[in-house]
């Protein structure tokens, strides 16, 4: 018989990923464990509330029965809930050998990502992150204290969520990326093409974008260009010329007249949300940019991203979904599974 | 499989007795059972009616399910019904009615509220019971309002979600009635989506039996505010059943048998927790000739059907031609092809009543 490795893994940030996550693992462990020999064993879950730990691993029954609960409300699932517990609490009960981290992205102060995964990183756990805030404000520091360490990070869910954009850079071996420019943030992207196509105004469009559940409560974090500008700074990072946050040119797409739309699309014009990056004079920008019908751009509607990378030999256009809790969830997997297979215990 | 009919629903109490029933009927019998469930009784026409602009119509729906919910007690359960209620109206505000995404993802409120509600009971009657998502399930094409199955992709889905559960001994709860396009949309399955859902899903496990339950009896021989003797028939098969139901008989839609005919049959049972139809591929020999009549009315005729394997050859046909005479009723046209399971007879509506029970009392049970 062919021996299963079982790897065990920490789910700090139980929301629209996290859960997205515990799912995929609940369904698709046998298949997982045929294909890879991995058996992947969810130890510990966490929320703002509290955590789940269960030393020899949650079953696909119990992990979607964690999914019926409301939000921050994992610490009251018996026998295994602790409230009030963090990472630390987590690590003293159980060592997980990779450290998901799906909590919110905060650009203010990083946390609770940045901690949290300096933390695993110093306890010689691999990571595997979505959250964005640590690859934009402590890049060095992670990647410094991994290879210190010599344990893995895995962030392609932070750019593009199931669109394997950071591969696709890390394998640009041989060239010079001079730059590149995109539609990076799905939200935006649906709520410009509900004003083209519906011609309504853009409170309208969020409202929809809202309901199916494609815009945050609070959207300000997409519309005001943080999350494009964010993904911006990370791909600066991977490039290895590093863009600072701050430095990015903003512009707030609520500000959009549907009346402007209307003018542009009888031009024969649209609107995207554009965010670019110029590597040779180091800046970086999110704008919103009038570009023509027969674009490329102009094609990529809904909550679909795209990406056109400039290098010194050619043009290379990648288009895909850029967010979602599954789309985001199986690019974690994907990170996960090459971390548990490349590392051996 | 287990599909719990709307009509059964409706209440906080009803969710627990139907819960208690799978429990005794099933779970305690030792089957592994999956359950398709559908909205609440009246709550689909209230959303339709509520898509149409009517405040009362959503009002019911929310004291509905905001009730069932308090009665099965629980404030998680009580919280996750309201957030859900809260998008449903969103979902109303955004309201553009003619937008069929929009308006499927409207319906699919009712089957999704019921499934939270199904689960919460199981669990009160000592079931590991989970709740799936039909959405993430099952695959359609983009006919909204009357989507169409794609087995291939929801068999694999099917198989990923529902065999670890069913391995650890967990009851899987589906909403019926709705899918999701291969883009995410969300569809609905049309009139009698819910039990094509459970059709499918059963097929699709290579389930032995689905049991289909409402709160009547199973298929009756005739429709009994006409004839007082009518009572439910025992046996039939699938092309019975199909051709019944093209002729008027409403407990069933010809799409549930899709499934059943194509990918894998099984033994479906339609009726009330007591007592049902059996329905199988093709009916044991013994049970041959007229099972049922049924009607339809069009115009000022009404087309009365006599169906049966068999019916339709020709001793049949004459011996039904030769009582109608003897009986004194008139008839206006007569159709029988040899192909098919039924005699189809066109009569002036005034004489639906006797014609009916001459031929429920002669021909079905003569
Ligand atoms: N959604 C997407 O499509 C997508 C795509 C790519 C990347 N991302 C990134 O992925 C991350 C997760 O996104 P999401 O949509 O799942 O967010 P979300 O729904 O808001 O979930 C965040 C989760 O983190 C938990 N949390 C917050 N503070 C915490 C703390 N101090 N300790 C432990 N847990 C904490 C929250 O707890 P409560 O439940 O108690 O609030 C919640 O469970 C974000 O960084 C986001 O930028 C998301």
């Amino acid at each position: 018989m062919r021996l299963v490795r079982v790897v065990r893994l920490a789910l700090i940030g139980f929301g629209t990923v996290g859960r997205s996550l515990a799912k995929l693992v609940a369904l698709k462990n046998k298949l997982i464990e045929e294909k890879y020999g991995v058996r992947l064993s969810i130890v510990a879950v966490a929320d703002s509330g509290g955590a789940v730990v269960k030393e020899d691993g949650l079953t696909p029954y119990e992990l979607l029965r964690l999914c019926e609960l409301p939000r921050s409300a994992m610490s009251t699932f018996t026998p295994y809930g602790l409230p009030g517990a963090g990472v630390r609490e987590i690590y003293s009960r159980v060592l997980p050998d990779i450290h998901v981290e799906a909590t919110p992205s905060n650009y203010v102060d990083g946390e609770p990502g940045v901690s949290n995964v300096l933390y695993a990183l110093e306890s010689g756990v691999h990571v595997v992150s979505c959250n964005k805030a640590p690859f934009v404000l402590r890049y060095r520091d992670v990647m410094d204290s991994a290879s210190r360490k010599g344990v893995k990070v895995g962030f392609k869910a932070t750019v593009m969520a199931g669109t394997p954009l950071i591969d696709l850079l890390m394998s640009l071996k041989g060239y010079e990326v001079e730059g590149l420019e995109g539609i990076l943030n799905g939200t935006t992207n649906f709520i410009l093409t509900e004003m083209h196509e519906n011609l309504v105004t853009y409170e309208e469009a969020l409202k929809k974008a809202q309901l199916m559940g494609i815009a945050e409560s609070n959207p300000d974090l997409d519309v005001k260009g943080w999350d494009p500008a964010a993904k911006l700074v990370i791909i600066s990072n991977v490039l290895g010329k590093p863009v600072k946050l701050g430095d990015v040119v903003r512009e707030d797409l609520s500000r959009l007249d549907v009346r402007e739309v209307f003018m542009a699309v009888k031009e024969g014009s649209v609107f995207k949300f554009i965010a670019a990056l110029d590597l040779r004079e180091g800046r970086a920008s999110v704008k919103l940019i009038k570009v023509p019908r027969e674009d490329v751009f102009a094609s990529v509607t809904g909550t679909l991203n795209a990406v056109r990378i400039r290098t010194d030999v050619n043009e290379i256009t990648i288009v895909g979904k850029g967010a979602g809790g599954p789309e985001t969830a199986h690019s974690v997997l994907d990170d996960v599974l090459t971390v548990a297979q490349e590392v051996r215990s | 499989m287990v599909k719990i009919g709307g009509s059964l629903l409706k209440s906080g109490e009803s969710y627990l007795s139907v819960a208690e029933k799978i429990r005794e009927k099933f779970i305690e019998q030792g089957s592994r059972v999956v359950t398709v469930v559908s909205a609440m009784n009246g709550v689909t026409d209230d959303l339709i009616r509520s898509l149409a602009g009517s405040g009362s119509a959503l009002g019911r729906v929310v004291e509905k399910y905001t009730t069932a919910a308090e009665y099965l007690g629980r404030r998680r359960l009580k919280d996750r019904v309201e957030d859900e209620l809260r998008k449903l109206k969103l979902a109303l505000e955004v309201g553009h009615v003619h937008d069929p995404a929009l308006r499927d993802l409207v319906l699919s409120f009712g089957e999704k509220l019921s499934k939270i509600l199904l689960v919460e009971a199981l669990h009160h009657a000592g079931v590991m019971a989970v709740g799936l998502d039909a959405t993430e399930i099952i695959k359609t094409d983009a006919t909204h309002g009357n989507a169409l199955i794609k087995y291939r992709e929801t068999s694999v889905r099917l198989r990923n979600y529902v065999v670890p559960l069913l391995e650890e001994g967990a009851i899987p709860v589906i909403e019926g009635f709705i899918g999701s396009t291969s883009g995410g949309d969300v569809t609905t399955l049309g009139r009698g989506g819910s039990d094509y859902t459970a059709a499918a899903v059963a097929a699709l496990l290579r389930a032995l039996e689905v049991h289909i339950i409402t709160d009547v009896p199973g298929i009756m021989s005739a429709d009994p505010r006409y004839v007082k003797s009518a009572r439910v028939v025992p046996e039939m098969s699938y092309r019975e059943a199909i051709e019944a139901s093209l002729y008027g008989c409403k407990r069933l839609h010809p799409r549930t048998f899709h499934p059943l005919t194509l990918v894998h049959e099984c033994r479906v049972y339609v009726g009330s927790w007591r007592e049902s139809t059996l329905i199988t591929r093709v009916s044991s020999r013994c049970c041959r000739g007229p099972k049922l009549v049924t009607f339809k009315l069009k115009g000022r005729y009404a087309y009365v059907a006599l169906v049966g394997d068999g019916v339709s050859e020709h001793g049949l046909v004459s011996k039904v031609v030769d009582l109608l005479k003897y009986a004194g009723l008139q008839y206006d046209g007569i159709y029988a092809f040899m192909s098919r399971p039924s005699i189809v007879l066109m009569f002036e509506e005034q004489v639906l009543g006797r014609a009916l029970n001459t031929l429920h009392d002669l021909v079905v049970e003569g």
